[in-house]
C-alpha cells in the first residue's frame, strides 16, 4: 500500500468514527443494559393518570395539538388505534417517557397515562428510537443513526485494511480475525439452515 | 505504555469485533428505515403424525410440546395461535426461519411448512440476537458471551482510538468540528 493511500485509509477510519462517538458509546452502554435487563430494571415505570373533559364528537388534529400542548405531552407519535367502543388511543414516546392518551369521543373524557423510566430505561429509550417520523429533533436523530450505520461499516473495513498494513504477519491478529469470521459465519449459517 | 503496544491492542480489539460491527451497521440502517427483509415464501412442506393427546391442553402447552417433540428451535408466539374444533395452527419462529404448523386434532396428523427468512434477514437479526432462543444449541447460546466480549472490546477499542488520536494526531480543527458534532448529538438526545 502506498503511503498516501495508507494515510487516506487512516483518515477515513478516524473521520468515520469521530462523529459517532456519542451514539456509539450510548449503543454500547444501552446494549449492556438490555442484555442484563434483570439487574437494571429498565422497564421500571412511575405511572400517573389524569382524567380531563374534552369536547365530544370529531377530534381533529388541531384539537389534538392543543391537548398535547396544554398537558405537556411531548414525544413522537408511536402508536394510534381506535377501540371497539369508539374511543381513540394514541401513544407518544420519547426516551424515558411515554404518554398513552385515550379519548372517549362519546363522553368527552380524556385519560392521559404518563410513564417515566429510570436512567437505564432512558438510555435504552435512545437506543430504541428510530425512523424519520416526528419533529425536527427526531429527524436529525434519524440522520445521525444512518451516519452511525455507514460509519460502522466504513470503520470496520478500514480498520481491517490498516491491520493488514501494520500487522500483516502478526499471528494473534490473524487468529482473532479468523476466529471472529468463522464464529459469525457459523452462527449465521446455522440460523439459515435450521 | 508505548504507542505501538496501544495500536496493537486497538487493532486486536477491532479485529475481534469487525464482523459484529459490519452486521450492526447494516442492521442499524435497516431498522432506521423500517425495511422488512423477511422472506415469507414456503420452500419446504412435510408431514408427520403425533401421539400427543390435545385434550385438556392449553394452546401454549400444546404448541410447546409439539415443538419439543419435533426438535424445532424457536419461539411460539401466542398471537399466532388459531384453534377450532378440528385444527390447531401455530408458528415456531427464530431469526432465520418460520415453521407454520397445522395439527389435525382429530387424527393427530401434522403438516409443517418451512419458510426461511433469507441471508439479509439473518444478518439483520444479529442486532437482536442474545443467544436465548428456546432449544438453541451451544453454538447459538455462546453468542451471549461473544456479544458481551464484543461490547467490551468495542468500548476498549473506542477509548484507545480516541486516546491515540488525541495523543498523536490531534489537530485543532478536528477537535472543533467533531467536538461540535459531539455537543449537537448530546443536544438532540436531550430533546428527543
Amino acid at each position: 500500500m502506498k503511503k498516501n493511500t495508507y494515510k487516506l485509509v487512516r483518515k477515513i477510519h478516524l473521520y468515520a468514527s469521530l462523529p459517532v462517538v456519542v451514539l456509539l458509546l450510548m449503543y454500547i452502554i444501552s446494549s449492556y443494559f438490555m442484555i442484563h435487563y434483570e439487574y437494571f430494571n429498565t422497564y421500571q415505570r412511575d405511572e400517573t393518570t389524569i382524567q380531563i373533559d374534552a369536547s365530544t364528537g370529531n377530534f381533529d388534529e388541531e384539537q389534538w395539538s392543543r391537548l398535547l400542548t396544554e398537558y405537556g405531552i411531548t414525544g413522537k407519535l408511536t402508536g394510534e388505534n381506535s377501540g371497539a367502543d369508539g374511543s381513540l388511543m394514541r401513544e407518544y414516546s420519547r426516551a424515558g417517557k411515554q404518554h398513552q392518551v385515550k379519548l372517549d369521543t362519546k363522553t368527552g373524557t380524556v385519560e392521559i397515562k404518563t410513564s417515566k423510566s429510570n436512567l437505564p430505561g432512558m438510555v435504552v429509550g435512545w437506543h430504541r428510537i428510530r425512523g424519520f417520523e416526528g419533529s425536527w429533533p427526531y429527524q436529525i436523530y434519524a440522520v445521525l443513526l444512518d451516519v452511525v450505520g455507514v460509519s460502522l461499516i466504513l470503520f470496520a473495513i478500514t480498520g481491517a485494511i490498516l491491520w493488514l498494513k501494520l500487522l500483516k504477519g502478526d499471528p494473534w491478529g490473524w487468529a482473532l480475525f479468523i476466529a471472529g469470521f468463522v464464529y459469525v459465519t457459523a452462527v449465521v449459517s446455522y440460523l439459515m439452515i435450521v | 505504555m508505548n504507542r505501538r503496544f496501544l495500536i496493537k491492542i486497538h487493532l486486536y480489539c477491532g479485529l475481534f469485533t469487525v464482523f459484529y460491527l459490519v452486521a450492526f451497521g447494516f442492521s442499524s440502517i435497516v431498522l432506521n428505515h423500517k425495511i422488512n427483509l423477511d422472506n415469507t415464501v414456503v420452500t419446504q412442506n412435510w408431514a408427520t403424525t403425533t401421539e400427543i393427546d390435545p385434550a385438556g391442553k392449553e394452546n401454549k402447552e400444546l404448541a410447546e410440546i409439539i415443538k419439543n417433540e419435533l426438535g424445532l428451535m424457536g419461539w411460539t408466539p401466542f398471537w399466532l395461535y388459531k384453534r377450532d374444533s378440528s385444527h390447531f395452527r401455530f408458528t415456531v419462529t427464530h431469526p432465520g426461519r418460520n415453521y407454520h404448523l397445522n395439527l389435525n386434532l382429530l387424527q393427530g396428523t401434522l403438516q409443517i411448512e418451512e419458510a426461511p427468512k433469507g441471508f439479509l434477514s439473518v444478518l439483520n437479526s444479529i442486532h437482536f440476537l442474545n443467544g436465548h432462543i428456546p432449544n438453541a444449541p451451544l453454538l447459538l447460546r455462546s453468542w451471549a458471551v461473544y456479544q458481551w466480549l464484543a461490547l467490551l472490546t468495542m468500548l476498549v477499542s473506542l477509548f484507545l482510538g480516541l486516546w491515540l488520536w488525541i495523543r498523536y494526531h490531534y489537530r485543532t480543527w478536528e477537535g472543533v468540528v467533531f467536538g461540535g458534532v459531539f455537543v449537537i448529538t448530546l443536544f438532540v438526545m436531550v430533546l428527543i
